[in-house]
Protein backbone atom coordinates (compact mmCIF):
# COMPACT_ATOMS: atom_id res chain seq x y z
CA UNK A 1 0.00 0.00 0.00
CA UNK A 2 1.28 3.78 -1.10
CA UNK A 3 2.72 5.05 2.16
CA UNK A 4 0.68 8.49 1.67
CA UNK A 5 -3.01 6.05 1.57
CA UNK A 6 -1.24 4.66 5.08
CA UNK A 7 -0.72 8.26 6.25
CA UNK A 8 -4.30 9.43 5.41
CA UNK A 9 -6.25 6.54 7.24
CA UNK A 10 -4.09 7.17 10.05
CA UNK A 11 -4.90 11.18 10.40
CA UNK A 12 -8.39 10.68 9.24
CA UNK A 13 -8.64 7.50 11.16
CA UNK A 14 -7.40 9.19 14.53
CA UNK A 15 -10.00 12.24 13.75
CA UNK A 16 -12.95 9.38 13.52
CA UNK A 17 -11.43 8.19 16.86
CA UNK A 18 -12.71 11.00 18.79
CA UNK A 19 -16.01 10.62 17.46
CA UNK A 20 -16.11 7.00 18.22
CA UNK A 21 -14.88 7.76 21.91
CA UNK A 22 -18.19 10.23 22.17
CA UNK A 23 -20.18 7.74 20.51
CA UNK A 24 -18.83 4.92 22.86
CA UNK A 25 -20.28 7.23 25.93
CA UNK A 26 -23.83 7.85 24.46
CA UNK A 27 -23.94 3.93 22.38
CA UNK A 28 -22.27 1.52 24.70
CA UNK A 29 -22.25 3.28 28.19
CA UNK A 30 -25.80 4.91 27.97
CA UNK A 31 -27.28 2.48 25.56
CA UNK A 32 -28.55 5.26 23.66
CA UNK A 33 -28.33 5.47 20.04
CA UNK A 34 -27.77 9.23 19.38
CA UNK A 35 -27.97 10.78 16.03
CA UNK A 36 -27.12 14.30 16.98
CA UNK A 37 -23.71 13.18 16.31
CA UNK A 38 -24.15 13.97 12.20
CA UNK A 39 -24.99 17.68 13.32
CA UNK A 40 -23.02 18.21 16.31
CA UNK A 41 -19.82 17.23 14.22
CA UNK A 42 -20.19 19.95 11.51
CA UNK A 43 -21.20 22.29 14.54
CA UNK A 44 -18.24 21.84 16.43
CA UNK A 45 -16.68 22.67 12.62
CA UNK A 46 -18.09 25.91 11.86
CA UNK A 47 -17.65 27.38 15.53
CA UNK A 48 -14.17 26.88 15.42
CA UNK A 49 -13.81 28.26 12.15
CA UNK A 50 -15.78 30.94 13.14
CA UNK A 51 -13.77 31.86 16.45
CA UNK A 52 -10.34 31.40 14.51
CA UNK A 53 -11.62 33.69 11.45
CA UNK A 54 -11.99 36.73 14.16
CA UNK A 55 -9.01 36.09 15.07
CA UNK A 56 -9.26 33.98 18.68
CA UNK A 57 -6.47 31.58 19.40
CA UNK A 58 -7.34 28.05 17.95
CA UNK A 59 -7.08 26.31 21.46
CA UNK A 60 -10.13 28.35 22.74
CA UNK A 61 -11.56 27.56 19.65
CA UNK A 62 -11.32 24.12 20.18
CA UNK A 63 -12.38 24.65 23.71
CA UNK A 64 -15.27 26.44 22.43
CA UNK A 65 -16.67 23.95 19.99
CA UNK A 66 -16.65 21.27 22.43
CA UNK A 67 -18.83 23.30 24.65
CA UNK A 68 -20.99 23.80 21.80
CA UNK A 69 -21.42 20.18 21.47
CA UNK A 70 -22.38 19.87 25.16
CA UNK A 71 -25.23 22.21 24.30
CA UNK A 72 -26.24 19.90 21.41
CA UNK A 73 -26.20 16.78 23.95
CA UNK A 74 -28.28 18.75 26.81
CA UNK A 75 -30.78 19.36 24.32
CA UNK A 76 -30.98 15.86 22.95
CA UNK A 77 -30.96 14.31 26.71
CA UNK A 78 -33.60 17.25 28.10
CA UNK A 79 -35.54 16.02 25.21
CA UNK A 80 -35.46 12.49 26.02
CA UNK A 81 -35.57 13.06 30.07
CA UNK A 82 -37.86 15.37 30.66
CA UNK A 83 -40.67 14.66 27.59
CA UNK A 84 -39.80 11.01 27.13
CA UNK A 85 -39.45 11.35 23.47
CA UNK A 86 -37.35 8.14 22.59
CA UNK A 87 -33.66 8.49 22.36
CA UNK A 88 -33.88 8.32 18.04
CA UNK A 89 -36.36 10.67 17.83
CA UNK A 90 -34.75 12.83 20.07
CA UNK A 91 -31.57 13.29 18.31
CA UNK A 92 -33.15 13.24 14.85
CA UNK A 93 -34.90 16.82 16.38
CA UNK A 94 -31.84 17.76 17.28
CA UNK A 95 -29.91 17.14 14.36
CA UNK A 96 -32.43 18.39 12.02
CA UNK A 97 -32.79 21.84 13.73
CA UNK A 98 -28.92 22.31 13.87
CA UNK A 99 -28.80 21.82 10.13
CA UNK A 100 -29.99 25.10 10.10
CA UNK A 101 -28.55 26.83 13.38
CA UNK A 102 -25.15 25.27 11.13
CA UNK A 103 -25.67 27.31 8.11
CA UNK A 104 -26.50 30.50 10.23
CA UNK A 105 -23.51 30.03 12.47
CA UNK A 106 -21.77 30.02 8.83
CA UNK A 107 -23.46 32.79 7.47
CA UNK A 108 -25.01 30.81 4.54
CA UNK A 109 -21.89 29.32 3.44
CA UNK A 110 -21.76 25.78 2.60
CA UNK A 111 -17.69 25.32 2.23
CA UNK A 112 -15.39 28.16 4.69
CA UNK A 113 -11.56 27.59 4.08
CA UNK A 114 -9.42 28.55 7.13
CA UNK A 115 -6.54 29.59 4.32
CA UNK A 116 -2.99 30.39 6.48
CA UNK A 117 -4.81 30.99 10.11
CA UNK A 118 -2.76 29.45 12.84
CA UNK A 119 -4.55 25.90 13.71
CA UNK A 120 -3.32 22.23 15.14
CA UNK A 121 -1.99 21.81 12.24
CA UNK A 122 -0.47 25.17 10.72
CA UNK A 123 1.54 25.89 13.67
CA UNK A 124 5.34 27.00 15.29
CA UNK A 125 5.46 22.92 15.92
CA UNK A 126 4.37 21.66 12.43
CA UNK A 127 6.49 24.14 10.86
CA UNK A 128 9.43 22.44 11.92
CA UNK A 129 8.92 19.51 9.70
CA UNK A 130 9.10 22.25 6.65
CA UNK A 131 7.17 21.68 3.21
CA UNK A 132 7.79 17.51 2.92
CA UNK A 133 4.36 16.14 2.53
CA UNK A 134 5.02 12.76 4.30
CA UNK A 135 6.76 14.51 7.04
CA UNK A 136 3.40 16.84 7.33
CA UNK A 137 1.83 13.83 7.80
CA UNK A 138 3.53 12.64 10.34
CA UNK A 139 3.56 15.64 12.08
CA UNK A 140 -0.48 15.61 11.82
CA UNK A 141 -0.35 11.98 13.54
CA UNK A 142 1.90 12.73 16.16
CA UNK A 143 -0.11 15.71 16.97
CA UNK A 144 -4.07 13.47 16.41
CA UNK A 145 -2.64 10.76 18.61
CA UNK A 146 -1.35 12.91 21.49
CA UNK A 147 -5.02 14.49 21.75
CA UNK A 148 -6.92 10.87 21.31
CA UNK A 149 -4.22 9.14 23.83
CA UNK A 150 -4.99 12.28 26.29
CA UNK A 151 -9.10 12.10 26.12
CA UNK A 152 -8.68 8.39 25.99
CA UNK A 153 -7.07 8.62 29.67
CA UNK A 154 -8.91 11.42 30.74
CA UNK A 155 -11.99 9.06 30.22
CA UNK A 156 -10.95 5.88 31.83
CA UNK A 157 -9.94 8.05 34.79
CA UNK A 158 -13.45 9.17 34.59
CA UNK A 159 -14.77 5.72 34.58
CA UNK A 160 -13.05 4.54 37.72
CA UNK A 161 -14.76 8.14 39.88
CA UNK A 162 -18.30 7.67 41.51
CA UNK A 163 -19.57 9.72 38.75
CA UNK A 164 -18.24 7.20 36.14
CA UNK A 165 -19.76 4.34 37.81
CA UNK A 166 -23.03 6.11 38.35
CA UNK A 167 -23.20 6.49 34.70
CA UNK A 168 -22.11 3.28 33.37
CA UNK A 169 -24.79 1.77 35.96
CA UNK A 170 -27.59 3.89 34.57
CA UNK A 171 -26.62 3.14 30.87
CA UNK A 172 -27.11 -0.78 32.44
CA UNK A 173 -30.19 -0.40 34.46
CA UNK A 174 -31.85 3.03 34.66
CA UNK A 175 -33.95 1.79 37.67
CA UNK A 176 -30.70 1.34 39.56
CA UNK A 177 -30.23 5.81 39.20
CA UNK A 178 -33.26 5.38 40.75
CA UNK A 179 -32.40 2.89 43.50
CA UNK A 180 -29.15 4.32 44.70
CA UNK A 181 -31.23 8.05 45.52
CA UNK A 182 -29.46 9.59 42.17
CA UNK A 183 -31.67 11.57 39.35
CA UNK A 184 -31.18 9.09 36.61
CA UNK A 185 -31.74 11.42 34.02
CA UNK A 186 -29.29 13.95 35.39
CA UNK A 187 -26.66 11.30 34.93
CA UNK A 188 -28.10 10.21 31.25
CA UNK A 189 -28.05 14.30 30.11
CA UNK A 190 -24.60 14.61 31.67
CA UNK A 191 -23.16 11.74 29.48
CA UNK A 192 -25.14 13.15 26.17
CA UNK A 193 -23.23 16.34 26.71
CA UNK A 194 -19.89 14.50 27.30
CA UNK A 195 -20.27 12.45 24.14
CA UNK A 196 -21.04 15.36 21.93
CA UNK A 197 -18.70 17.32 23.21
CA UNK A 198 -16.16 15.17 22.03
CA UNK A 199 -18.43 15.22 18.80
CA UNK A 200 -17.89 18.66 18.12
CA UNK A 201 -13.77 18.60 19.38
CA UNK A 202 -13.75 16.03 16.67
CA UNK A 203 -15.38 17.91 14.14
CA UNK A 204 -13.35 20.87 15.01
CA UNK A 205 -10.25 19.26 14.62
CA UNK A 206 -11.24 17.06 11.45
CA UNK A 207 -12.14 20.72 9.61
CA UNK A 208 -8.20 22.29 10.85
CA UNK A 209 -7.21 19.15 9.52
CA UNK A 210 -8.86 19.63 5.98
CA UNK A 211 -7.89 23.52 6.64
CA UNK A 212 -11.95 24.32 5.49
CA UNK A 213 -15.15 23.43 7.23
CA UNK A 214 -17.83 21.69 5.02
CA UNK A 215 -21.41 22.10 6.33
CA UNK A 216 -21.83 18.02 4.90
CA UNK A 217 -18.98 17.01 6.50
CA UNK A 218 -21.15 15.21 9.40
CA UNK A 219 -23.39 13.60 7.00
CA UNK A 220 -22.66 9.73 7.62
CA UNK A 221 -20.81 10.27 10.57
CA UNK A 222 -23.17 8.68 13.00
CA UNK A 223 -22.73 5.82 10.93
CA UNK A 224 -18.87 5.91 10.72
CA UNK A 225 -18.64 6.05 14.60
CA UNK A 226 -21.03 3.38 15.13
CA UNK A 227 -18.94 0.97 13.06
CA UNK A 228 -15.93 2.01 14.94
CA UNK A 229 -17.22 1.13 18.33
CA UNK A 230 -19.16 -2.13 17.35
CA UNK A 231 -15.60 -2.96 15.42
CA UNK A 232 -13.16 -2.35 18.18
CA UNK A 233 -15.79 -3.93 20.87
CA UNK A 234 -16.31 -7.00 18.84
CA UNK A 235 -13.08 -7.44 18.30
CA UNK A 236 -11.79 -7.29 22.13
CA UNK A 237 -14.90 -8.51 23.49
CA UNK A 238 -12.85 -11.59 24.93
CA UNK A 239 -9.80 -9.95 25.78
CA UNK A 240 -10.33 -8.67 29.26
CA UNK A 241 -7.45 -6.12 29.68
CA UNK A 242 -8.11 -3.97 26.66
CA UNK A 243 -10.84 -1.49 27.21
CA UNK A 244 -13.84 0.13 25.77
CA UNK A 245 -12.01 3.15 25.09
CA UNK A 246 -8.81 1.41 23.28
CA UNK A 247 -11.46 -0.97 21.41
CA UNK A 248 -13.13 2.51 19.48
CA UNK A 249 -10.41 4.24 18.89
CA UNK A 250 -8.51 0.46 16.97
CA UNK A 251 -12.53 -0.10 15.47
CA UNK A 252 -12.33 3.45 14.10
CA UNK A 253 -8.86 3.20 13.02
CA UNK A 254 -9.96 -0.30 10.80
CA UNK A 255 -13.10 1.05 9.97
CA UNK A 256 -11.23 4.11 7.91
CA UNK A 257 -8.57 1.50 6.68
CA UNK A 258 -11.36 -0.23 4.95
CA UNK A 259 -12.90 2.48 3.67
CA UNK A 260 -9.83 4.20 2.49
CA UNK A 261 -8.68 0.58 0.75
CA UNK A 262 -12.11 0.42 -1.00
CA UNK A 263 -11.49 3.78 -2.55
CA UNK A 264 -8.31 3.28 -3.52
CA UNK A 265 -9.42 0.16 -5.33
CA UNK A 266 -11.12 2.36 -7.46
CA UNK A 267 -14.85 2.92 -6.50
CA UNK A 268 -15.85 6.16 -7.40
CA UNK A 269 -16.24 8.53 -4.56
CA UNK A 270 -19.72 9.39 -5.46
CA UNK A 271 -20.50 6.00 -3.67
CA UNK A 272 -18.78 6.05 -0.57
CA UNK A 273 -21.63 6.48 1.54
CA UNK A 274 -23.00 3.38 -0.29
CA UNK A 275 -19.35 1.85 0.77
CA UNK A 276 -19.97 3.18 3.93
CA UNK A 277 -23.45 1.87 4.86
CA UNK A 278 -22.59 -1.73 2.77
CA UNK A 279 -18.92 -2.24 4.92
CA UNK A 280 -21.01 -1.38 8.42
CA UNK A 281 -23.39 -4.04 7.44
CA UNK A 282 -20.71 -6.64 6.63
CA UNK A 283 -19.72 -5.81 10.03
CA UNK A 284 -23.05 -6.01 11.66
CA UNK A 285 -23.37 -9.86 10.42
CA UNK A 286 -19.67 -10.47 10.70
CA UNK A 287 -20.21 -9.76 14.42
CA UNK A 288 -23.51 -11.60 14.42
CA UNK A 289 -21.74 -14.61 12.84
CA UNK A 290 -18.47 -14.76 14.44
CA UNK A 291 -18.20 -13.03 17.25
CA UNK A 292 -21.22 -13.48 19.17
CA UNK A 293 -21.04 -16.48 20.94
CA UNK A 294 -24.30 -17.34 22.12
CA UNK A 295 -26.40 -16.02 18.99
CA UNK A 296 -29.95 -16.13 20.63
CA UNK A 297 -30.32 -12.39 21.90
CA UNK A 298 -30.58 -12.99 25.83
CA UNK A 299 -33.51 -10.81 27.56
CA UNK A 300 -32.23 -7.99 28.72
CA UNK A 301 -29.32 -7.98 26.53
CA UNK A 302 -28.53 -5.20 24.22
CA UNK A 303 -29.01 -5.38 20.02
CA UNK A 304 -26.08 -5.12 17.78
CA UNK B 1 -44.66 3.80 69.51
CA UNK B 2 -45.03 6.55 66.65
CA UNK B 3 -45.78 5.69 63.39
CA UNK B 4 -42.97 5.14 61.30
CA UNK B 5 -45.38 5.17 58.08
CA UNK B 6 -48.45 5.95 57.57
CA UNK B 7 -50.56 5.70 54.58
CA UNK B 8 -54.12 7.27 55.22
CA UNK B 9 -57.09 7.47 53.13
CA UNK B 10 -55.42 5.93 49.77
CA UNK B 11 -57.06 5.96 46.58
CA UNK B 12 -56.03 4.30 43.55
CA UNK B 13 -58.01 3.44 40.45
CA UNK B 14 -55.93 2.17 36.96
CA UNK B 15 -57.41 2.70 33.58
CA UNK B 16 -58.70 5.77 34.20
CA UNK B 17 -61.32 7.40 32.04
CA UNK B 18 -61.51 3.86 30.09
CA UNK B 19 -64.71 1.44 30.60
CA UNK B 20 -62.37 -0.67 31.86
CA UNK B 21 -61.35 1.61 34.90
CA UNK B 22 -60.94 -0.27 38.29
CA UNK B 23 -60.37 1.35 42.02
CA UNK B 24 -57.77 -1.31 43.19
CA UNK B 25 -57.80 0.92 46.71
CA UNK B 26 -60.70 3.53 47.99
CA UNK B 27 -59.66 4.76 51.36
CA UNK B 28 -56.96 2.05 52.02
CA UNK B 29 -55.40 3.14 55.86
CA UNK B 30 -52.09 1.03 57.09
CA UNK B 31 -49.45 2.05 59.84
CA UNK B 32 -46.15 0.62 60.28
CA UNK B 33 -44.70 1.39 63.64
CA UNK B 34 -40.68 1.31 63.49
CA UNK B 35 -39.21 -1.91 64.17
CA UNK B 36 -42.01 -4.13 62.66
CA UNK B 37 -41.05 -6.42 60.36
CA UNK B 38 -44.26 -6.97 58.36
CA UNK B 39 -45.09 -10.00 55.85
CA UNK B 40 -48.03 -9.51 52.99
CA UNK B 41 -50.13 -12.32 51.32
CA UNK B 42 -52.88 -12.44 48.93
CA UNK B 43 -53.98 -13.47 45.32
CA UNK B 44 -52.59 -11.64 42.47
CA UNK B 45 -54.45 -8.41 41.75
CA UNK B 46 -55.01 -8.08 45.95
CA UNK B 47 -52.39 -4.90 45.42
CA UNK B 48 -49.47 -6.05 47.22
CA UNK B 49 -47.23 -5.18 44.95
CA UNK B 50 -49.31 -1.73 43.98
CA UNK B 51 -48.54 -0.65 47.90
CA UNK B 52 -45.20 -1.61 47.92
CA UNK B 53 -45.21 0.63 44.27
CA UNK B 54 -47.26 3.96 46.09
CA UNK B 55 -44.69 3.96 49.06
CA UNK B 56 -42.02 3.67 46.68
CA UNK B 57 -43.17 6.45 44.82
CA UNK B 58 -42.56 4.52 41.09
CA UNK B 59 -46.40 4.32 40.93
CA UNK B 60 -48.50 7.80 41.59
CA UNK B 61 -51.61 7.38 43.97
CA UNK B 62 -55.14 9.03 43.19
CA UNK B 63 -55.77 10.58 46.49
CA UNK B 64 -54.81 9.93 50.19
CA UNK B 65 -51.28 10.72 52.20
CA UNK B 66 -48.04 8.94 52.39
CA UNK B 67 -46.73 9.59 55.45
CA UNK B 68 -42.86 8.51 56.49
CA UNK B 69 -41.83 9.97 60.00
CA UNK B 70 -44.79 12.01 60.44
CA UNK B 71 -43.39 13.64 56.85
CA UNK B 72 -45.87 14.05 54.31
CA UNK B 73 -43.85 12.34 51.18
CA UNK B 74 -46.65 12.57 48.64
CA UNK B 75 -44.96 14.95 46.29
CA UNK B 76 -41.38 13.41 46.61
CA UNK B 77 -39.55 11.93 43.53
CA UNK B 78 -38.95 8.44 43.60
CA UNK B 79 -35.27 8.97 43.37
CA UNK B 80 -35.16 10.99 46.84
CA UNK B 81 -37.41 8.10 48.76
CA UNK B 82 -34.82 6.02 47.46
CA UNK B 83 -32.48 7.19 49.95
CA UNK B 84 -34.68 6.79 52.92
CA UNK B 85 -36.35 3.77 51.58
CA UNK B 86 -34.87 0.52 49.82
CA UNK B 87 -36.13 -2.05 47.96
CA UNK B 88 -35.32 -5.16 46.66
CA UNK B 89 -37.08 -6.88 43.23
CA UNK B 90 -38.26 -10.22 42.25
CA UNK B 91 -36.52 -9.70 39.52
CA UNK B 92 -32.72 -9.86 40.41
CA UNK B 93 -31.63 -7.82 37.28
CA UNK B 94 -33.18 -4.46 39.07
CA UNK B 95 -31.25 -4.43 41.77
CA UNK B 96 -28.05 -4.55 40.69
CA UNK B 97 -26.31 -3.42 37.35
CA UNK B 98 -25.60 -6.43 35.14
CA UNK B 99 -22.15 -5.12 33.52
CA UNK B 100 -20.83 -3.86 36.50
CA UNK B 101 -18.54 -5.94 38.63
CA UNK B 102 -19.72 -7.27 42.31
CA UNK B 103 -16.90 -4.72 43.73
CA UNK B 104 -18.10 -1.54 41.34
CA UNK B 105 -21.34 -2.37 42.24
CA UNK B 106 -20.84 -2.25 46.17
CA UNK B 107 -19.13 1.08 45.68
CA UNK B 108 -21.73 2.66 44.23
CA UNK B 109 -24.54 1.51 46.82
CA UNK B 110 -22.24 2.55 49.40
CA UNK B 111 -22.14 6.16 48.16
CA UNK B 112 -25.89 5.83 47.76
CA UNK B 113 -27.77 8.95 48.94
CA UNK B 114 -24.53 11.23 48.72
CA UNK B 115 -22.87 12.93 45.83
CA UNK B 116 -21.52 10.87 43.00
CA UNK B 117 -18.65 13.15 41.98
CA UNK B 118 -15.16 12.84 40.40
CA UNK B 119 -13.44 11.02 43.30
CA UNK B 120 -12.45 7.33 42.93
CA UNK B 121 -15.10 5.24 43.83
CA UNK B 122 -12.75 3.08 45.97
CA UNK B 123 -9.86 2.49 47.39
CA UNK B 124 -7.79 -0.37 49.12
CA UNK B 125 -9.15 -0.41 52.33
CA UNK B 126 -12.71 -0.21 51.11
CA UNK B 127 -12.61 -2.95 49.14
CA UNK B 128 -10.77 -4.83 52.16
CA UNK B 129 -14.13 -4.01 53.93
CA UNK B 130 -16.75 -4.86 50.88
CA UNK B 131 -14.55 -8.56 51.16
CA UNK B 132 -15.39 -8.65 54.71
CA UNK B 133 -18.91 -7.89 53.93
CA UNK B 134 -19.24 -10.29 51.56
CA UNK B 135 -17.55 -13.03 53.40
CA UNK B 136 -20.72 -12.73 56.04
CA UNK B 137 -23.02 -13.29 53.57
CA UNK B 138 -21.72 -17.22 52.96
CA UNK B 139 -22.80 -17.10 49.35
CA UNK B 140 -19.20 -17.53 47.59
CA UNK B 141 -19.21 -13.88 46.72
CA UNK B 142 -16.03 -12.85 48.33
CA UNK B 143 -14.20 -14.92 45.79
CA UNK B 144 -16.22 -12.92 43.02
CA UNK B 145 -15.17 -9.50 43.39
CA UNK B 146 -14.34 -8.84 39.89
CA UNK B 147 -16.97 -11.10 38.25
CA UNK B 148 -19.80 -9.00 36.43
CA UNK B 149 -22.83 -9.37 38.05
CA UNK B 150 -24.44 -10.67 35.19
CA UNK B 151 -22.34 -13.83 35.62
CA UNK B 152 -23.49 -14.23 38.79
CA UNK B 153 -26.40 -17.10 39.78
CA UNK B 154 -30.03 -15.69 41.01
CA UNK B 155 -29.59 -16.14 44.07
CA UNK B 156 -25.78 -14.57 44.70
CA UNK B 157 -27.54 -11.79 42.85
CA UNK B 158 -30.29 -11.18 45.22
CA UNK B 159 -27.85 -11.27 47.77
CA UNK B 160 -26.15 -8.98 46.66
CA UNK B 161 -29.02 -7.01 45.67
CA UNK B 162 -30.10 -7.06 49.47
CA UNK B 163 -26.57 -6.37 50.77
CA UNK B 164 -26.70 -3.01 48.41
CA UNK B 165 -30.40 -2.43 49.82
CA UNK B 166 -29.33 -2.21 53.51
CA UNK B 167 -25.87 -0.80 53.14
CA UNK B 168 -26.47 2.38 54.25
CA UNK B 169 -29.21 3.09 56.85
CA UNK B 170 -32.45 3.28 55.54
CA UNK B 171 -35.92 4.33 57.30
CA UNK B 172 -37.77 1.13 55.54
CA UNK B 173 -36.83 -1.96 53.22
CA UNK B 174 -39.40 -2.67 50.89
CA UNK B 175 -39.15 -6.89 49.58
CA UNK B 176 -41.40 -7.38 46.61
CA UNK B 177 -41.41 -11.30 46.50
CA UNK B 178 -37.71 -11.24 46.65
CA UNK B 179 -37.08 -15.26 46.76
CA UNK B 180 -39.70 -15.56 44.28
CA UNK B 181 -37.53 -16.34 41.45
CA UNK B 182 -35.52 -18.54 43.10
CA UNK B 183 -34.90 -22.24 43.38
CA UNK B 184 -36.79 -23.84 46.73
CA UNK B 185 -33.29 -24.10 48.72
CA UNK B 186 -31.60 -20.73 47.37
CA UNK B 187 -34.88 -19.35 48.19
CA UNK B 188 -34.81 -20.26 51.89
CA UNK B 189 -31.33 -19.56 51.25
CA UNK B 190 -31.79 -15.85 50.47
CA UNK B 191 -34.50 -15.75 53.69
CA UNK B 192 -32.56 -16.41 56.42
CA UNK B 193 -29.68 -13.57 55.10
CA UNK B 194 -32.82 -11.53 55.34
CA UNK B 195 -34.18 -12.25 58.40
CA UNK B 196 -30.33 -11.59 59.68
CA UNK B 197 -29.64 -8.42 58.19
CA UNK B 198 -32.95 -7.52 58.56
CA UNK B 199 -32.29 -8.19 62.92
CA UNK B 200 -29.11 -7.02 62.95
CA UNK B 201 -29.65 -3.69 61.97
CA UNK B 202 -32.87 -3.36 62.89
CA UNK B 203 -34.87 -2.53 59.85
CA UNK B 204 -38.10 -2.12 60.07
CA UNK B 205 -39.54 -4.45 56.52
CA UNK B 206 -42.36 -4.67 54.44
CA UNK B 207 -42.15 -8.22 52.67
CA UNK B 208 -44.29 -9.09 50.22
CA UNK B 209 -44.65 -13.21 49.65
CA UNK B 210 -46.29 -16.00 47.88
CA UNK B 211 -45.05 -18.25 50.26
CA UNK B 212 -47.52 -18.85 52.93
CA UNK B 213 -44.63 -20.65 55.51
CA UNK B 214 -42.24 -17.53 54.85
CA UNK B 215 -45.12 -15.18 55.57
CA UNK B 216 -46.03 -17.01 58.92
CA UNK B 217 -42.55 -18.23 59.60
CA UNK B 218 -40.93 -14.35 59.76
CA UNK B 219 -41.36 -11.12 61.15
CA UNK B 220 -43.61 -10.21 63.47
CA UNK B 221 -46.59 -8.79 61.57
CA UNK B 222 -48.93 -11.01 59.06
CA UNK B 223 -50.94 -8.61 56.24
CA UNK B 224 -53.46 -10.66 54.05
CA UNK B 225 -54.87 -8.63 50.91
CA UNK B 226 -57.71 -9.12 48.98
CA UNK B 227 -59.18 -6.79 46.35
CA UNK B 228 -57.43 -3.73 47.94
CA UNK B 229 -58.09 -3.91 51.90
CA UNK B 230 -56.33 -5.90 54.47
CA UNK B 231 -58.44 -8.71 56.04
CA UNK B 232 -55.86 -10.18 58.13
CA UNK B 233 -53.57 -8.27 60.69
CA UNK B 234 -52.53 -10.30 63.04
CA UNK B 235 -49.06 -8.88 65.17
CA UNK B 236 -46.76 -10.97 67.86
CA UNK B 237 -48.69 -12.97 69.59
CA UNK B 238 -51.70 -13.75 67.72
CA UNK B 239 -49.74 -13.90 64.69
CA UNK B 240 -47.32 -16.86 66.38
CA UNK B 241 -50.72 -18.55 66.64
CA UNK B 242 -51.60 -18.68 62.94
CA UNK B 243 -50.55 -21.53 60.87
CA UNK B 244 -50.47 -22.26 57.15
CA UNK B 245 -53.50 -24.24 57.03
CA UNK B 246 -55.66 -21.22 58.51
CA UNK B 247 -53.87 -19.13 56.17
CA UNK B 248 -54.55 -21.50 53.10
CA UNK B 249 -58.51 -21.77 53.98
CA UNK B 250 -59.01 -18.11 53.98
CA UNK B 251 -56.96 -18.02 51.40
CA UNK B 252 -59.12 -20.02 49.34
CA UNK B 253 -62.45 -18.86 50.40
CA UNK B 254 -61.70 -14.92 48.93
CA UNK B 255 -60.43 -16.89 46.22
CA UNK B 256 -63.82 -18.59 45.39
CA UNK B 257 -65.96 -15.15 46.31
CA UNK B 258 -63.07 -13.77 43.24
CA UNK B 259 -64.30 -17.23 41.19
CA UNK B 260 -60.80 -18.19 40.82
Amino acid sequence: MPLNIIFNILQQGLCYAIVALGVYISYKILNFPDLTVDSSFPLGAVVCIGLIQVGVPFIIALIVAFISGTLTGFITGFLHVKFKISPLLSGIITMTALLSINLAVAQGRTLIPYGDKTTLFNNAFTKLFGDNLSLIALANIIILLVIVIVIKVLMDLFFKTKRGYMLRAVGDNEQMGISLGSNSGFYKIFGLCLANGLVALAGAIYSQYMNYFDNTSGTGMVVIALASVIIGTAIFKHVKFVKGTTASIVGALIYTAVLNVIIALGVPTIYLKLVMALSFLVILILNYYFFSRDKKIKKGEKHV
Amino acid sequence: MSNLLSLKGIYKSFNKGTIDEMALFTDFNLDIKEGEFVSIVGSNGSGKTTILNIISGSTPIDGGDVCLKDENINKMKEYLRARRIARVYQDPALGTSPNLTVLENLALADNKGHYYGLSFAFNKKKKAEYQELLKSLNMGLEDKMNTKVKRLSGGQRQALALLMATMQPVDILLLDEHTAALDPKTSEEIMELTNRIIKEKHITTLMVTHNLRYAIEYGNRLLMFNQGSIIIDKSDKEKENINVDDLLKTFNEISIECGN
